[in-house]
């Protein structure tokens, strides 16, 4: 029952980037406290997302890509306020936002929207259809009958290309299929009708033949609706195809970020080389380098100082391991943390690494 | 060295939390009493009509709170009496003391329910492995039946057993812990003796209590042996004696032992009762004598020591845990 | 952030899929209701019940009345006989019925109250208030509730039924409270309840209708087993004189029964009734109770139907075929076609695999045939419920017990020729076949390495057990060898599971394979819950491992991208099906099968320039539902009406201008497909001769 898209362009076309962010982190840092024991002195914590900047734009694909572990969905939570930032902001059309429960994050969370991973623990097994979309209708838009609930249920359905909607609305979650589910999941998410949409690995626990028709119906309705979305994964190659902007994530930061297309094929930080080179591509030259990498990331409780990938990175300089680098400009909207590019312009003025 | 530091600490944490408990439980007892509404001591009094020596009357008062001194005054002592070992006289064998009586009956009772209470555990998990093993082959038949002995009150088989047992069939003596008027002593005469009268509540408490365990034991095997790892053991072509005991049982048996921590205050519980049954030595047999006598020293002193074992128990219940799960030394 | 749990064959566990929907609906849990046991546990409650509350209205005589009936046995005029002061002991039974049930009952609802507050609060708040609440908690546990509950109620002389139940009441929620407090603290990291938080739903609304409606089955079991506690605890103290022994409860009964001696006269009609009607409730309450585990676990099932039948069915084939299980050896004789075999070292043929549940099949692998050429790595792609997992696990015969393989020849060739039926093998030859010549390696190392066993012992184990004349030193001697290989540092010997890292523990997994220098080794998705990086490390250390070791490899994936770089053969399933094979490059370059294009078109490259992507529409098939004629042919875009009637059998992609040929055999090489766009009517009478 579930259809490819067939009206929508598999890339959006790209919006212009003067546009003001709708949604936007500002320098946030979190840290999880973790269980002291008996003997610690002092207290531990986790380093999950450090310093992120990010921009998400009306009807605009931003991809976070990144391995588990790297914080990425750590960063959607952020932005859905289920955490609140150690420090730093996040701003709603330029106003900072703390909505850390109650009324505030009623209203909040009907502007954005989270969509999470796993269709088949996103739902209530004791609830059908009509009460998960039922309730999100109900809270954010009160004072409506039953029939007009009922109308707008059948609305949301057709819109994610489920019909009949009688046909879902009286089922159980575990009645319907993997990729029904994930509709159903974005209809939910659309019922608070966001402007934001958070999609925390919308596709990786579907079946290979059904993810693109669920991407693709995201796309439609950045479209459609000029929404702002947030793609969140691990498989870059998706990223290319899907996303407008790509910033990768390793060990809680933000290393590279730029168009997709340039991140993809002209990836300027060695952690996003490496992600690229491992990842399975039967196009690739059987002759080319295999990358010689065998650690893996690093304790986020107790991170490297200087550059986090430092340790893995095959050009790591000295002052890799003493100094973090900063963003460094590499024209057209690409950026990357490494100290390889500190030839570029830094973006933000750092007066002692200001190459001329 | 690491690790094993690891493992102390959560041993200590442990230990903590049994101290913790303890200061809980016995300030339960101390406060209880004054939490009664009314003059029970006045109550009393009259029931013991003046038979009371003035000294146990002073010590009734001060159980129930009714002396002069503050609750909290009152409190410091009752601690500081506490860790003296002193748990004043009982009521009932005027002027024998209270750790005189528990000495006499906790022997009795450590050899009959520490045992039998080891050898339930064992046989209930030994049979359970077996049983969860083999879905559906007999030991799994015996399932209801250890069902219906686990809903049984222990007291209630120990009056079955002695009816049997030792009235009707007269293999086993009545009652008791020894035949009276026998010499006692290291010998073999009396250790016969008294395993002869062992017998019998032995047989009640393993009886009763075995069907808890293979319950357990049998769904926890069943549920481990769905795992993968038990699958690769058998594909790797080990003996079915190493895949039961040390791939699925020796994973099984974690948490029957962490319930077996947990559930030793119900078990030794109703233990207890089996000796009143038995007229059995015991610190069991001895409380049913108390709240008879309305010995309030002797029942707080009782109190006290089993609060002590069941806590030292639970204790070397996490140290076995400990030994078997190597998870837990890294102090989660 | 994985998709370690992407991979289900939806087929794999027909039990637990055909108990979860019960689970999930809201009335589902009254379906456990028809289990023999629940209700012989509820007829048995239901029975007390009516007899504590009608009972004491229809009897006439008064429990208490003294006669000189002393000792009486059971007649006709008093149904249980009398006790020692002739009161009339049925009376007194029906009388003590009610006081049991109401002080079990109203203790055990009050406990639950206390526990369901607690466990929840403590759950879903955590924090300090979980600490503080568990520490509570756990501390009511651990004191001895018995003894203090006779202490309690010895401190209050004649205390009466109200402070009974209150004093059982706070000594038994503890048990609860834990358990519902787990259970609270679990769902509340469950996917649903964040998106509950994140669409604006209220606290309330959330612990009240998202978590407690699943927690029915785990608060009703709690609460049957507080009741059996809550009865046991009155009696024992009523046993011990500690309620007022005037009001007739069970445990009133067996006071006076034994203080007055009733086992020395042998009155066993005083003391058996109670203990009985104890015992009788305990054990309907707990039958009740076994009920609601089973189905909130159904593996508890002591033999679930499915089994039985599957085990009836092997023992029929069995007798049918009358033949003892001996490996069907036979030397690679001429005339055999050994020679046009060549090379292969395991050859599938037509292997069907069904699953039994409850009264329906489902065939989950349907006639497949595949072969395995030495050296070299098949691959075996599909999605969610198409076979391949439960393929995996029939070639190594460690498919469950609810699976069964009506037909179908597994053929090893060993490296002198001979040639062995893996499904005709005697569970002793197998287990001595299996790991020595054909290994596994299983989809997630964490649950298939045993938690408390060093990783040097499980790589041992296989050893040992395969080597018996092996001495200790030459296994140690092997164990760090193996581990070298596979990149691991001899010192991590002695590490637990736990303390390596997602990809060492798959390469202790490829270790463990590696033991015994199989010639073959199944992997089924040996790196599906890995990051990229990892995976490209694990992969490329198989490949080489397979180099210099030259056994050969069964490699199941969702993955068809990975796939393509590393298998020199492709076989696509779909529905149980076989429906392309063909060398990697060929299937790359030109996929034949309308699904195969559509996999192709669904993957996003990395390289080169951007292609459109096709993708399929419709989801996978429900194998118990499959459509007629070509399973695909819902989805395909290329289906014509005879799709929907014929089914295509996998035949050798004629060339341009060929025609088919009909001599279909799994070893020849070229590409196979099953398509009816490939094929006319012709060839299916000779391709069904060949198959028989």
């Amino acid at each position: 029952m579930s259809t490819v898209d067939s009206t929508a362009e598999v890339t959006p076309a790209p919006a212009t980037r003067r546009a003001e962010p709708v949604l936007e982190m500002v320098g946030v840092t979190k840290h999880f406290a973790v269980r002291r024991r008996l003997r610690d002195r002092r207290r531990r914590v986790v380093h999950a997302v450090e310093n992120v900047d990010l921009a998400l734009y009306a009807g605009q694909v931003t991809a976070v890509i990144g391995e588990s572990g790297s914080g990425k969905s750590t960063v959607a939570r952020l932005l859905a306020q289920l955490y609140q930032p150690t420090s730093g902001e996040i701003r709603l059309r330029g106003k900072a936002v703390r909505a850390p429960g109650g009324r505030r994050l009623r209203a909040y969370v009907g502007q954005v929207q989270l969509i999470l991973q796993d269709p088949f623990g996103s739902f209530n097994p004791v609830h059908t259809i009509a009460y998960h979309l039922g309730r999100v209708l109900r809270i954010h838009r009160p004072g409506q009958s039953s029939a007009q609930v009922e109308q707008a249920m059948a609305d949301l359905l057709a819109e994610v290309r489920l019909t009949p909607a009688a046909q879902f609305t009286a089922k159980y979650p575990h009645e319907l299929s993997g990729g029904q589910r994930q509709r159903i999941s974005i209809a939910r998410a659309l019922a608070a009708d966001p402007a934001v949409l958070l999609a925390d690995e919308p596709v990786s626990m579907l079946d290979v033949s059904i993810r693109l028709g669920v991407l693709n119906l995201l796309a439609r309705l950045v479209a459609e609706r000029n929404l702002a979305l947030l793609y969140i994964t691990h498989d870059i190659a998706s990223a290319r195809y899907f996303a407008d902007t790509a910033t990768v994530m390793y060990a809680g930061q933000l290393v590279e970020g730029g168009p997709a297309e340039t991140v993809t094929q002209r990836a300027a930080h060695p952690y996003t080389q490496l992600l690229i080179a491992s990842a399975p591509d039967p196009d690739r030259d059987a002759a080319a380098p295999r990358p010689a990498d065998k650690a893996s990331p690093p304790s986020l409780i107790d991170p490297p100082a200087g550059c986090r990938f430092h340790p893995r990175c095959p050009f790591a300089m000295p002052k890799c391991s003493a100094e973090a680098p900063p963003r460094f400009d590499l024209g057209d909207g690409h950026w990357a943390r490494c100290w390889l590019h500190e030839q570029a312009q830094p973006q933000q003025a750092q007066p002692q690494q200001a190459h001329p | 060295m690491h690790w094993q530091g690891v493992r102390m600490t959560l041993l200590l944490r442990r230990a903590f939390f049994y101290l913790v408990t303890a200061f809980v439980a016995l300030s339960l007892n101390f406060l209880l009493p004054r939490m009664i509404p009314g003059d029970p001591v006045s109550r009393m009094l009259q029931r013991f009509q003046g038979h009371l020596d003035p000294h146990a009357v002073f010590a009734l008062r001060a159980l129930y709170g009714q002396t002069n001194e503050g609750l909290w005054s009152q409190y410091l002592d009752y601690w500081s009496r506490l860790l003296h070992g002193d748990f004043g006289v009982s009521f009932s064998n005027y002027p024998t003391k209270v750790t005189t009586i528990i000495g006499q009956g906790l022997p009795w009772t450590l050899g009959l329910i520490g045992a039998c209470t080891i050898l339930s555990f064992v046989i209930g998990t030994a049979l359970g492995t077996v049983a969860g093993w083999k879905r559906g082959g007999w030991v799994d038949g015996l399932i209801p039946v250890t069902t219906f002995l686990t809903s049984v009150p222990y007291f209630w088989f120990g009056l079955i057993a002695v009816y049997l047992f030792a009235v009707e069939l007269r293999w086993f003596p009545l009652a008791g812990g020894y035949t009276p008027g026998i010499e006692q002593g290291f010998n073999f005469a009396f250790i016969d003796n008294v395993l002869e009268h062992a017998m019998l509540p032995a047989l009640t408490i393993v009886v009763s209590s075995v069907g808890y365990w293979l319950l357990g034991m049998r769904n926890m095997m069943v549920t481990t042996l769905a795992e993968d790892y038990v699958l690769l053991a058998k594909a790797k072509g080990l003996s079915r004696r190493r895949v039961m005991n040390t791939y699925a049982g020796r994973n099984a048996v974690l948490p029957s032992l962490a319930g077996f921590a947990l559930s030793m205050g119900f078990i030794v519980g109703g233990s207890i009762i089996t000796e009143v049954v038995f007229n059995y030595p015991g610190i069991g047999y001895t409380l049913f004598q108390a709240i008879g006598g309305q010995d309030y020293p002797l029942m707080q002193g009782i109190f006290f020591i089993i609060t002590v074992a069941v806590l030292g128990a639970n204790l070397v219940a996490d140290l076995v845990y400990v030994l078997l799960d190597p998870r837990t030394r890294r102090a989660a | 952030m994985s998709t370690g749990t992407l991979e289900h064959d939806a087929a794999m566990q027909p039990t637990e899929a055909a108990a979860d929907p019960a689970r999930a609906t809201r009335f589902g849990w009254l379906r456990g209701i028809r289990s023999v046991k629940v209700i012989v546990g509820l007829v048995i409650v239901l029975v007390f019940a009516l007899v504590a509350i009608f009972g004491p209205l229809l009897v006439s005589t008064d429990p208490s009345a003294v006669s000189n009936d002393i000792l009486h046995a059971p007649s006709a005029h008093h149904l249980l006989g009398t006790s020692h002061n002739g009161q009339d002991i049925f009376a007194e039974m029906i009388y003590g019925t009610r006081v049991s049930m109401v002080v079990g009952f109203v203790a055990a609802i009050l406990a639950t109250i206390l526990s369901l507050v607690v466990g929840l609060t403590a759950g879903y708040l955590g924090g300090v208030s979980d600490e503080v609440l568990s520490l509570i908690t756990n501390i009511f546990l651990v004191i001895p509730g018995l003894p203090l509950v006779v202490i309690l109620t010895g401190t209050m002389p004649n205390a009466g039924e109200l402070a009974i139940v209150i004093v059982i009441a706070v000594t038994a929620w503890a048990w609860g409270a834990r358990v519902l407090r787990a259970q609270t603290l679990s769902l509340r990291k469950r996917d649903f309840v964040e998106a509950a938080r994140a669409s604006g739903e209220s606290t309330f609304r959330i612990i009240f209708r998202e978590i407690l409606p699943n927690e029915t089955a785990i608060v009703a079991a709690t609460f049957l087993s507080t009741v059996i506690g809550a009865i046991l605890t009155q009696a024992s103290l009523a046993f011990l004189g500690l309620t007022s022994v005037t009001d007739w409860s069970w445990g009133v009964i067996l006071y006076w029964a034994q203080t007055q001696n009733a086992m020395s006269y042998g009155a066993w009609w005083w003391f058996v009734p109670p203990g009985l009607s104890i015992a009788l409730i305990g054990t309907g309450l707990s039958l009740m109770n076994f009920g609601i585990d089973e189905f909130i676990n159904p593996r508890l099932r002591s033999a679930g139907i499915a089994t039985k039948r599957a085990r009836k069915r092997a023992a029929g084939t069995r007798s049918r075929t009358g033949r003892p299980a001996r490996p069907v050896a036979e030397p690679a004789a001429a005339g055999d076609g050994a020679a046009a075999r060549g090379d292969v070292v395991l050859e599938i043929k037509d292997l069907r695999v069904d699953y039994l549940s409850g009264d329906s099949t489902v065939r989950a692998v349907d006639g497949v045939s595949l072969s395995l050429r030495r050296g070299t790595v098949l691959g075996i792609a599909g999605e969610s419920g198409s076979g391949k997992s439960t393929l995996a696990y029939a070639i190594t015969r460690l498919h469950e017990s609810a699976a069964e393989i009506p037909t179908g020849q597994i053929l090893y060739t060993a490296a002198d020729g001979k040639r062995t039926d893996i499904l005709r093998m005697s569970d002793r030859e197998l287990t001595d076949f299996r790991w020595e010549e054909l290994a596994i390696v299983f989809q997630s190392a964490m649950n298939a390495l045993n938690p408390i066993l060093k990783i040097g012992v499980q790589i041992e184990d296989a050893i040992a057990a395969h080597r018996p004349s092996m001495s200790e030193r030459q296994r140690r001697e092997r164990v760090a060898e193996l581990l070298t290989m596979v990149g691991i540092s001899t010192d991590r010997t002695t590490a637990y599971p736990h303390e390596l890292s997602g990809g060492m523990r798959q390469r202790v997994m490829i270790a463990i394979a590696l033991a015994l220098n199989p010639e073959i080794i199944v992997m089924d998705e040996p790196t599906t819950a890995l990051d990229v990086v990892i995976q490209r490390q694990i992969i490329d250390q198989i490949m080489e491992l397979k180099d210099r070791l030259g056994f050969s490899v069964i490699f199941i994936t969702h993955d068809l991208s990975m796939l393509i770089e590393l298998a020199d053969e492709i076989a696509i399933m779909y529905a149980g099906r076989i429906v392309e094979q063909a060398s990697a490059q060929d299937f790359y370059r030109a996929p034949s099968h309308p699904y195969s294009r559509g996999l192709i078109g669904s993957f996003p490259t990395l390289s080169g320039s951007k292609r459109e992507l096709t993708g399929i529409v419709g989801s996978p098939p429900d194998l118990r539902a499959l459509p007629t004629g070509c399973s695909f042919s819902p989805r395909c875009p290329s289906v014509t009406d005879e799709c929907r009637v014929r089914e295509p059998l996998l035949l050798p992609l004629p060339r341009v201008g060929e025609p088919t040929t009909p001599a279909v055999d799994a070893t020849s090489p070229g590409t196979r497909v099953a398509c009816l766009l490939y094929q006319n009517s012709e060839p299916v009478a000779a391709a069904e001769a060949d198959r028989s």
